[in-house]
């Protein structure tokens, strides 16, 4: 196997701690961001703060203007 | 355990081939974000950026090919900055300067840097053709596809030009995070699996799969080039 030298594992101590960062991270990720981009669910208020909140849309608004962008591509086409 | 081996393999197999239709897909609600937004949205995009390298997995399987023989820290944040530099620059420029390649193709030689890191692992490279690439010169180039990939699918969405740098770079940005945070799970996962026998029972069968995966995105993609 070429890419690599030494073959030292990371200890058991070092596995936890980038575990506990992976989840802190994860979590702070979902309700920063991912809620408040994705459902509109901000229950920090962050993802208004920061800006997450803008990329929210109602389902049904993107409906109708999924439907506005394919009838224009529809007329294009005719 | 031969039965065991080609039920993982063609698990693999098949589940790459299931979900290649979905490679970098865009959902709809970012779609319309993308047409409808006009000046700069940092975090926005910064969030689209994060968005696409966790669901990216093309470049995800790139960069588990990469590190999986990665041990040291050092190491590891040595050839996954290498792979930031190389997309960066091609992100960059190719939507600053609107680099137009045709995005089957880029994908595919995106699929080929997959086959190669599979092969790398299992020291293809010295058994059968008696030298080793430069691995570091080698994941920069591949980095430069990569990124050049990310331009081409932002390109495609011809959204405003107003406030383009600021956007580019928080997609940027957001394509660092996503990568750090897939990355963090990939390596606790590896480092697990590499306290057990299994990892060294297990490593060979990884990077074929690896190589399979590469060969059926790639045959995907040139697929979808030829019928274009």
């Amino acid at each position: 196997m070429s890419t690599n030298n030494s073959t030292k594992n990371l200890s058991n101590n070092q596995i936890i701690k980038l575990t506990i960062i992976a989840i802190i991270t994860t979590i702070l990720v979902v309700f920063i961001a991912y809620l408040p981009a994705r459902y509109g669910k901000d229950y920090t208020g962050l993802g208004k703060k920061i800006g997450f909140s803008r990329l929210y849309q109602d389902h049904n608004e993107v409906d109708k203007k999924l439907k506005a962008i394919q009838s224009d591509t529809t007329n294009i086409n005719h | 355990m031969k039965k065991k081996i080609t039920f993982i393999t063609t698990f693999i197999t098949l589940l790459c081939l299931c979900t290649t239709a979905f490679a970098h897909g865009v959902d709809d609600k970012t779609r319309i974000f993308l047409m409808d937004n006009s000046g700069s949205a940092f975090i926005p995009f910064l969030y689209i950026g994060a968005k696409h390298m966790i669901t990216g997995y093309d470049h995800l399987l790139f960069l588990v090919g990469v590190i999986f023989f990665l041990y040291k820290p050092k190491d590891i944040l040595l050839y996954v900055s290498m792979f930031t530099i190389g997309h960066s620059i091609t992100l960059l420029l190719g939507v600053l300067f609107s680099l137009h390649v045709n995005a089957y193709l880029i994908d595919a030689i995106i699929a080929l840097s997959i086959v190669y890191k599979g092969f790398d692992n299992l020291g293809g490279f010295q058994k059968y053709f008696k030298f080793q690439p430069n691995n570091k010169i080698a994941v920069l180039i591949f980095g430069l596809f990569h990124g050049l990939g990310l331009a081409t699918k932002l390109q495609e969405f011809n959204f405003s030009k107003e406030g383009l740098l600021t956007n580019l770079i928080g997609f940027n940005i957001g394509v660092e995070i996503g990568q750090f945070i897939a990355l963090l799970y990939v390596l606790i996962i590896i480092s697990i699996w590499r306290k057990y026998k299994s990892f060294t029972q297990f490593s060979a069968i990884t990077n074929i799969a690896l190589i399979i995966a590469g060969f059926a995105l790639m045959i995907f993609q040139l697929k979808g080039f030829f019928n274009a």
